[in-house]
């Protein structure tokens, strides 16, 4: 969710603008070292993206429809350093453009919508994937090789690595989302605990928050699961960049 | 089709001169931020101040020629926000008061409508400055703020590849409705998730393409060309345009002062 303007206090949202600048500053290093080049085209596109992709609507029922929030399936696909530089663009230009979420909560909705899910989606992912066998590469964002050849991905499709942990990798994801989804929907309620009103105990905040993101912790992670499988079954070097580093790793003595 | 002639959801936009579309961007971006930052500051305890701010926004939204459809579509945001206001108004602690046979704190139902109120004034006020601002003016205004060039060159190829993939989903969402006929809930999940598919991979094969115009125009190491050449540059701030675009801020702020400690 969008925290908009007006309902955490400014001491809060100054730290939180602090603490967003500097995930984002840092989150950029990582990402133009790995990228070798500025950081400009492959964010700026991932960033339209996930805004665009709110306009794809799936029913849940009762006449209401829901959209993937994306920050998710970013952070597994690209890597969450790329991740977090696209949701805080995404965040910078809903609050001045579109008018969703706050100005002066910039920096809140670029911690809980980005840094936070973005991490913990890559951690449960990495996590998943390592567990079904296929070993995540170390780099975080070895999948944003775009220019990767695709010769290469083809060629680790057909190799022993692409069994059936390479099935699973959707679920996965779709877990490693709808969780990075509840943190998202945590660390909101933990920014309205700390610089919200006191009025309400952080108890009866947490569970309401909690409760509207579970349903959309659901929608995100079944959404993920389906989408990756798409995109796994139309380039397959995208998802098996990763695989096929740690492949290679494993044959080097 | 430049980046200047659209909304950035997309909507091609007939730009009409108001009076606010000529103040330099970077006076409205901190009259608008200043703006919020004093209804951010305005105690719930303090409603009629809150009022008079809302009328303040509504009066500089009118002024920026919104349409109220506009801020109706952008005021669906608040539904969330107000299920979360009710939360506090029922849970709140302290004495109670009954409204419409239910039994709600005084205190929180203060707070629920007044944060309500604050996120609609919020809604409003960037409503007003986004209609008066082309995106590329608002990123030339970001840059006059002196935020780091890369994230101001990232925000404006953001907003114009928005209009690139918001043109892809349009027929992406077309080939779809043709081919989907009477689907169920799982088949309108399927073709969605098949749309957001397709749709991530041919962005990520525009990277390439885009990385290569912009090797073309100089590899990034200098400002990237945002406004094409027939747009003249947004004019640089006056000081009356910093005064002009202070004026709701320092109203808002009059109308907290009036309403005592």
């Amino acid at each position: 969710m969008h925290i908009p303007d007006g309902w955490i206090d400014l001491p809060t949202s100054a730290a939180a603008a602090g603490a967003a600048a500097a995930a984002v500053t840092v989150s950029a290093r990582r990402a133009a070292a790995h990228l070798k080049h500025k950081v400009t085209a492959a964010p700026a596109v991932v960033a339209a993206y996930l805004l665009v992709a709110e306009l794809l609507v799936v029913p849940i029922g009762l006449g209401t429809g829901a959209h993937l929030i994306g920050t998710g399936l970013a952070a597994v696909l690209i890597g969450p350093a790329l991740a977090i530089v696209c949701v805080a663009v995404v965040v910078i230009i809903q609050a001045l453009v579109l008018a969703d979420g706050g100005v002066t909560a910039i920096g809140l909705n670029v911690l809980n919508n980005g840094a936070v899910p973005a991490l913990v989606a890559w951690a449960v992912f990495a996590a998943g994937s390592t567990v079904a066998g296929s070993t995540v590469a170390g780099s975080p964002v070895a999948g944003s090789t775009v220019a990767g050849s695709p010769v290469a991905g083809s060629t680790v499709a057909g190799s022993p690595v692409a069994g059936r942990p390479r099935r699973s990798l959707p679920v996965i994801a779709g877990v490693a989302a709808a969780l990075a989804t509840l943190a998202a929907g945590a660390a909101a309620a933990l920014e309205f605990t700390v610089g919200g009103t006191s009025v309400v105990p952080a108890k009866a905040v947490a569970t309401a928050l909690g409760a509207g993101h579970l349903v959309v912790a659901v929608v995100e992670g079944v959404l993920t699961a389906l989408v990756v499988r798409v995109i796994d079954r139309l380039r397959p070097d995208l998802l098996s960049t990763r695989v096929s580093r740690t492949a290679a790793r494993a044959v080097r003595p | 089709m430049s980046s200047a002639h659209r909304t950035a959801d997309g909507r091609r936009q007939v730009r009409i001169r108001g009076p606010l579309t000529a103040l330099a961007p970077e006076a409205k971006l901190v009259g608008l931020i200043a703006f919020l930052v004093v209804v951010a500051v305005t105690p719930p305890s303090r409603p009629w101040a809150l009022a008079g701010q809302a009328v303040v926004a509504a009066a500089v939204a009118a002024a920026a020629l919104v349409t109220p459809r506009d801020i109706v579509r952008r005021l669906v945001v608040d539904l969330p926000l107000a299920v979360l206001a009710a939360t506090i108004a029922v849970a709140g602690s302290g004495p109670r008061v009954d409204v419409a046979g239910v039994s709600l704190s005084r205190a929180g139902l203060q707070v629920g409508l007044a944060l309500l109120a604050k996120a609609t004034i919020g809604i409003v006020a960037v409503s007003a400055v986004a209609a008066a601002t082309a995106a590329s003016e608002t990123v030339a205004g970001l840059r006059r703020l002196r935020l780091p060039d890369w994230i101001c060159d990232l925000v404006a190829l953001t907003i114009r590849q928005l209009q690139i993939l918001g043109d892809e989903v349009g027929r992406l969402r077309l080939a779809g409705a043709v081919r989907a006929g009477n689907r169920g809930r799982r088949g309108q999940w399927a073709a969605v998730a098949r749309s957001l598919g397709v749709l991530f991979v041919r962005s990520l094969e525009r990277t390439d393409r885009l990385q290569v115009a912009l090797a073309a125009r100089g590899g990034g190491t200098h400002t990237l060309a945002c406004l094409p050449a027939s747009i003249p540059a947004p004019p640089a701030a006056t000081a009356t345009a910093w005064a002009a675009a202070l004026l709701p801020a320092l109203a808002a702020l009059g109308l907290r002062l009036a309403a005592g400690r």
